[in-house]
């Protein structure tokens, strides 16, 4: 009797023990990736496609502020707006396969660091994982990169584009899926011009237009309108295909200059108004006039300032003629200069809001140890000598980058980046800078006073001062994996890890005991968290 | 805590006062076993899928409070371990260390000479500790204390229950309610070397209540 009781006992214990479980959501078991640092204007931003929020870093004040923006589930892609202050993240969704998870469709995120809890979405339909935003913020298009991020469907159509107006809500007609007429290939890029109003037009409203770089085909679409019929432009030649790589708008001509790889010329676009055809629905009410400059021998760069009197001009680097060509944006208009190098870098000084007065040249690929300097200043005259100096180095040039908002250029000399000179415009003259290894992160400050720089594995940030190249360093606690300037002036060394980890250096002067480790942000309320 | 001293205070007074209502019985008791807590708060359930499973080991006096007939009061304290671990996220490791200290009352019922059956009320603390990890090595941990009470209904079943030294098995159902105890994710740093000043960001809230099973050895002498 007592081991039957006994026996009966240990049985029920057992039994109860085996069913004894809880059901975890199943959440928290999914995969995750996080997409950050993004620098915006007073924050930087962390996307974790796990927790399906964005995590946003207030550096403003002394002390870091930590909050979240809850978004959709699995982040694809993030990027900034033009002005930083706001961002945008395409999330893919889910299907409900499993118990607890939900059909989500994929959305489009806009992000207000300012108001975090206020993240507005907008259902695009299908799972782009490429956004291109206008200049002025107001409109966004979703479209897929060339290779796709959807294993999951069933039917893909890599011409699709949502054009979204950030200004309006949701609606059934915001976001407008589109699918552009397609010639074999599929879209690289997309280029908003900032708003533009077309000559002769009757419609006085300034509309952006969308240009959509494929191989061989150029198509132009007037966002504002995406309802309307695209405009394609056929660029093949018949032999290598034509990649269209940049575009730069001239606004107040309702034009823009299009270089593209294996190409004659550079391409202008000029976008008329025509009035639309009433029998043909959705017609558009514009065509494009397209132009080859003569500049020549197949373009490798273009750069883009607006002169002194306020006139857009364009830099082009035609290596086949032995040129670089200034052109008039407005009227097309060009000059050519001798250059024989290979040029295939163009950039302009300083890089700001200032008309530039200088620009540079530099031959990459051939890995010349040449840069050219050009006065821009009196260039519009066509009586005054174009003043091109020749800048001769005793090593071979990689790389060159501008410092925002001076005559100063940094010089790299070798792939590692190891071998590095700072380029003075006003001198002409360059100094060598020499570090402990090869520069893997760097970043300006803002004001262009400080070149910032970092080494993985080496726990240390350099810092060289512009103004005279004087030379410090600032020990961290641990080696830094990305690091970067806010735009107000302080500098964010991100170490990578899940729990979020980094220092605030408030300024390039600060001391150790100024600056602040943050860590656990992308873990903060983890445990709060409901899935 | 205050209130569990108190508790346990009083009923030690009343076993010292009071007279002996069971002069044939054990008067006290050790017990030691195994038990599994179900985690199933938002925060457990982020760190782990597994139950919290440890031992328990305490001690007890009949306090010989003869309310009923077959009927004890026993004062007693208690100890209970339990750990758990678990996967984030398919990259994170995540492991639970849970201490519990608790005293308090349990009512026993005799349904016969080798069968009892009882119901118990403890209040004490419980000491959390967190430590999370990931492929690379990194890891973060803490640990903090918040206040528990236990509440859970048994069936005793002994071997030998006559002086001067009883022997049995008890399975016991129970529920622990726990206070969310604050952790923060520490990491963990070796270096001596002097340091950044550091803030550092909180993980949330960590509640371990849950129901309870456990299965104890039992001896009374």
């Amino acid at each position: 009797m007592r081991t039957t009781h006994v026996t009966c006992a240990l049985a029920a214990a057992i039994a109860v023990t085996a069913c004894w479980s809880d059901d975890r959501p199943i959440q928290w078991d999914r995969p995750r990736s996080v997409l950050g640092p993004i620098p915006l204007k007073a924050h930087v931003a962390y996307v974790d496609s796990a927790l399906d929020r964005v995590t946003l870093i207030d550096v403003t004040a002394g002390a870091p502020v930590v909050s979240h923006a809850a978004i959709g589930r699995n982040a694809l892609y993030a990027v900034p707006s033009a002005n930083s202050h706001q961002l945008f993240v395409i999330t893919r969704g889910e299907q409900a396969i499993h118990q607890g998870e939900i059909d989500q469709p994929p959305e489009f995120w806009v992000v207000d660091p300012q108001h975090p809890g206020a993240a507005v979405a907008y259902p695009i339909g299908s799972p782009f994982d490429r956004v291109a935003v206008s200049p002025d913020g107001k409109l966004a298009i979703a479209y897929f990169s060339a290779g796709g991020t959807d294993p999951d469907g069933f039917f893909r159509n890599p011409d699709e584009l949502a054009v979204i107006d950030l200004t309006s809500p949701a609606s059934d007609t915001n976001p407008a899926l589109d699918t552009i007429r397609s010639f074999g290939s599929v879209p690289e890029g997309i280029a908003l011009s900032p708003p533009m109003v077309l000559p002769g037009s009757s419609d006085p409203t300034p509309r952006t237009f969308a240009f959509i770089l494929s191989a061989n085909n150029l198509t132009v679409l007037d966002a504002t309108h995406p309802d309307r019929h695209e405009v394609s432009i056929r660029l093949d030649l018949g032999g290598a295909p034509v990649v269209p790589r940049q575009v730069v708008f001239a606004p107040s001509s309702a034009s823009a200059y299009v270089r593209s790889d294996n190409a004659r010329d550079v391409l202008q676009v000029l976008l008329e108004a025509e009035p639309a055809d009433p029998t043909v629905p959705h017609a558009n009410d514009f065509r494009a006039v397209v132009a080859e400059l003569g500049a020549g021998g197949g373009p490798t760069d273009i750069a883009v300032y607006d002169d002194a009197r306020g006139r857009r001009q364009l830099l082009a680097s035609t290596p086949n003629t032995g040129e670089v060509v200034v052109i008039d944006a407005d009227t097309a208009q060009f000059r050519s200069i001798h250059i024989a190098d290979p040029i295939d870098r163009v950039l302009v000084f300083p890089g700001a809001d200032a008309a530039p007065h200088k620009a540079l040249f530099a031959s990459l690929h051939a890995g010349l140890p040449r840069l050219y300097v050009l006065g821009l200043d009196h260039l519009d005259d066509p009586l005054t000598q174009p003043t091109l100096e020749t800048i001769t180095l005793d090593k071979p040039v990689r790389d060159v980058v501008a410092v925002p908002g001076r005559d100063l250029a940094m010089v790299v000399h070798d792939d590692a980046r190891t071998v590095l000179g700072l380029l003075d415009l006003a001198a002409e003259s360059t100094s060598p800078l020499l570090g402990v290894g090869q520069l893997d992160a760097y970043d300006f400050l803002p004001d262009g006073s400080h070149l910032i720089g970092a080494t993985t594995g080496v726990a240390r940030v350099g810092f060289v001062a512009l103004d005279n190249l004087h030379p410090t360093d600032f020990r961290l606690d641990d080696p830094p994996a990305h690091i970067l300037a806010t735009a107000n002036g302080k500098i964010f060394v991100d170490h990578g890890g899940p729990f979020g980890h980094a220092t605030i250096i408030p300024s390039a002067t600060a001391t150790r005991s100024e600056a602040l480790v943050l860590s656990g942000f992308l873990t903060n309320d983890l445990l709060d968290e409901e899935p | 805590m205050r209130a569990v001293s108190s508790l346990v205070l009083a009923a030690a007074t009343a076993a010292v006062i009071a007279p002996s209502a069971h002069a044939d019985t054990n008067r006290d008791e050790l017990w030691i076993g195994g038990g599994t807590r179900t985690l199933g708060s938002a925060g457990a359930n982020a760190l782990t899928g597994d139950n919290l499973s440890g031992t328990s080991l305490g001690l007890a006096r009949d306090l010989g409070i003869a309310v009923l007939p077959r009927m004890a009061v026993w004062a007693e304290a208690g100890l209970t371990t339990g750990d758990a671990s678990g996967v984030m996220f398919q990259s994170l490791f995540t492991e639970i260390n849970a201490l519990g200290l608790t005293g308090g009352l349990r009512v026993r019922y005799q349904l016969h000479r080798l069968v009892a059956a009882s119901a118990r009320l403890d209040l004490g603390a419980q000491r959390a500790s967190l430590t999370i990890s990931d492929h690379a090595a990194s890891s973060a941990s803490d640990h903090g204390w918040g206040a528990m009470a236990q509440a859970g209904a048994a069936l005793d079943l002994f071997a030998v229950a006559r002086p001067p030294f009883g022997i049995g098995l008890r399975a016991e159902l129970g529920y622990v309610m726990a206070q969310a105890i604050s952790l923060t994710a520490h990491r963990d740093a070796t270096s001596d070397t002097l340091m950044l000043p550091i803030s550092e960001v909180g993980l949330g809230h960590l509640d371990l209540s849950g129901p309870t099973f456990a299965l104890s050895l039992v001896g009374q002498f």
